[in-house]
């Protein structure tokens, strides 16, 4: 059986043109073929210079590459699979191949959803050199943490548009966000499939959510007043033998 | 006489998947058109069974550049061992062990390059694995980092010659640790290279109990190398635990102070304090 055609938007925006280059050379180690990717919008780097980026990766042989003037334009023109993505996002080799799937397996559902890492990046850094201070699966790989986790980035869904009947208007409005509006495309097309396994994609971010600080927060007052219970049991114990009468 | 080419590229095979291995051959052959790239010859070692792949080497004009193990295959370090002797033999004054499953970016040749010129004090330098990369510790700005992984590890001909290659009792794995920590015992320095990327993911594949054993055997040999007994009951445990054979081991040995200062395994199979 052939596979099936997966248009990729990639939001040109005015990233850095590391951030651009990171994530369209991240496209072109997907392991899933056929795939087009389409760099949308201008930039404040020139069009030359990003069409330069795109042909560079693109002459991997990994990818088809094109070019629209407009995020909508891109999204208005696709048909059958469609993921969005951002360039502070980079997909590791099988997210796409990992979607693919889950709507395969699921006949009845108009999109897919994987779960991601959050990578948190050292502050102040030059775009060529980033570097990763910690990593996070905010998400897990269950369908509570991907449907009601924190925020999910775009790249996180795979969207089936021959299942979905048209192009919903919710994605074209959507489509130039980072996030997905996940309660709205639950609304309006169902449940997504949801694809089973580890992480499969990365988004780079400068301060970790407030939901996962606060959460650590909880998480380490918990911790230390176990310990501290635990601490006074032990005292407690000790005293308490210390007083028995023998 | 023309001058030798001054970076060798060398990539072993063994069943190499054809369609993987024509990727990787175009990103080499992108990289090396990039400005500041030096001039390359790249080295092909089949230690397959058969020599298939002879045929793809041919069609993508590197025909001379590969040699077949006639059905041998004595593991990674001894194949890239076999290549570095030529390499620096046929005057290159470094070599690039490269994985075939690999895809490194159009600048990342010259980035190594750039990189290697400007620090004589590096012993090994690795690019960096993408997009999810190691989690071992790495100073952001020197790029010092306790191990360099053998998956793009460029070795200067000076390591070559004060070091030496692989140890070549390592069949996969550990065989990247064990070079560095000597490297680093002799004085000289492991940097990770963050502008050279190379595309190597292996957080997204499924489990697999075979590699997972091959890791324990290597670590286990490490730490006999190393003479750490804890660490070698560590590994042997859960070789236990998975009901895979345990490797046939050497006598512990007594590591030099400097081999000591260098070695971790504090930190199980990350071998350097992990970020996350």
């Amino acid at each position: 059986m052939t596979a099936p055609l997966v248009t990729v938007v990639v939001q040109a925006g005015d990233h850095p043109a590391p951030a651009l280059d990171r994530a369209l050379f991240a496209l072109g180690g997907q392991r899933h073929r056929p795939l087009r990717v389409v760099l949308a919008g201008g930039s404040d780097r020139g069009a030359a210079a990003d069409a330069r980026l795109l042909e560079r990766h693109a002459a991997l042989g990994g990818f088809e590459a094109a070019r629209t003037p407009s995020v909508e334009a891109a999204l208005r023109e696709a048909h059958g699979l469609l993921l969005t993505l951002s360039p502070p996002a980079l997909l590791y080799p099988g997210h796409l191949v990992r979607l693919v799937s889950a709507l395969e397996r699921s006949p009845a559902s108009r999109w897919a959803l994987a779960s991601g890492r959050l990578a948190l990046l050292a502050p102040g850094r030059p775009a060529s050199r980033p570097h990763v201070l910690a990593k996070r699966d905010p998400w897990g790989q269950r369908a509570p943490g991907l449907l009601r986790g924190p925020p999910l980035p775009q790249c996180a869904a795979l969207f089936d548009l021959s299942r979905a009947g048209s192009l919903p208007p919710l994605l074209l409005r959507a489509g130039r966000s980072q996030y997905l509006p996940r309660v709205a495309l639950a609304a309006a097309l169902g449940l997504p499939a949801l694809a089973e396994g580890p992480p499969s994609f990365e988004w780079l971010v400068e301060r970790m959510p407030k939901r996962i600080l606060v959460e650590d927060a909880v998480r380490a007052a918990g911790s230390t007043l176990r310990a501290a219970a635990r601490a006074a049991r032990r005292r407690w114990l000790a005293l308490a033998s210390r007083r028995a009468p023998r | 006489m023309p001058a030798p080419p001054e970076l060798a590229v060398g990539v072993v095979l063994f069943r190499t998947d054809p369609e993987e291995l024509r990727r990787c051959l175009r990103s080499l052959s992108l990289a090396a058109r990039e400005p500041g790239t030096p001039s390359l010859r790249v080295l092909l070692r089949d230690q397959s069974p058969d020599a298939s792949l002879r045929e793809l080497a041919e069609a993508v004009g590197l025909g001379d550049a590969y040699s077949f193990a006639e059905g041998a295959n004595p593991g990674f370090g001894a194949g890239q061992n076999a290549l570095m002797a030529a390499a620096f033999g046929a005057g290159a004054q470094a070599h690039l062990c490269l994985n075939p499953d690999a895809l490194l970016h159009p600048e990342a040749l010259a980035a190594l390059w750039r990189a290697h010129r400007s620090d004589p004090g590096a012993g090994l330098l690795e690019a960096q694995q993408f997009p999810s990369e190691h989690a071992k510790a790495v100073d952001p700005d020197s790029g010092a980092t306790p191990w360099c992984s053998g998956c793009a590890l460029l070795v200067p001909r000076t390591t070559w010659e004060r070091v030496g290659g692989f140890d070549e009792r390592f069949f996969l794995y550990g065989e990247d640790v064990d070079l560095s920590w000597r490297v680093r015992a002799a004085g000289l320095g492991c940097r990770l290279v963050p502008e050279a990327l190379v595309l190597h993911h292996v957080d997204d594949r499924p489990p697999d109990v075979g590699r997972h054993a091959q890791l324990l055997r290597a670590s286990a040999l490490l730490g006999a190398k190393y003479g750490d007994r804890a660490y070698v009951e560590f590994c042997l445990g859960d070789l236990r635990t998975l009901r895979q054979a345990p490797p046939t081991l050497p006598p512990f040995e007594e590591p030099t102070p400097a081999l000591r200062a260098v070695a971790d395994f504090a930190h199980r199979f990350s071998f350097a304090e992990p970020r996350w």
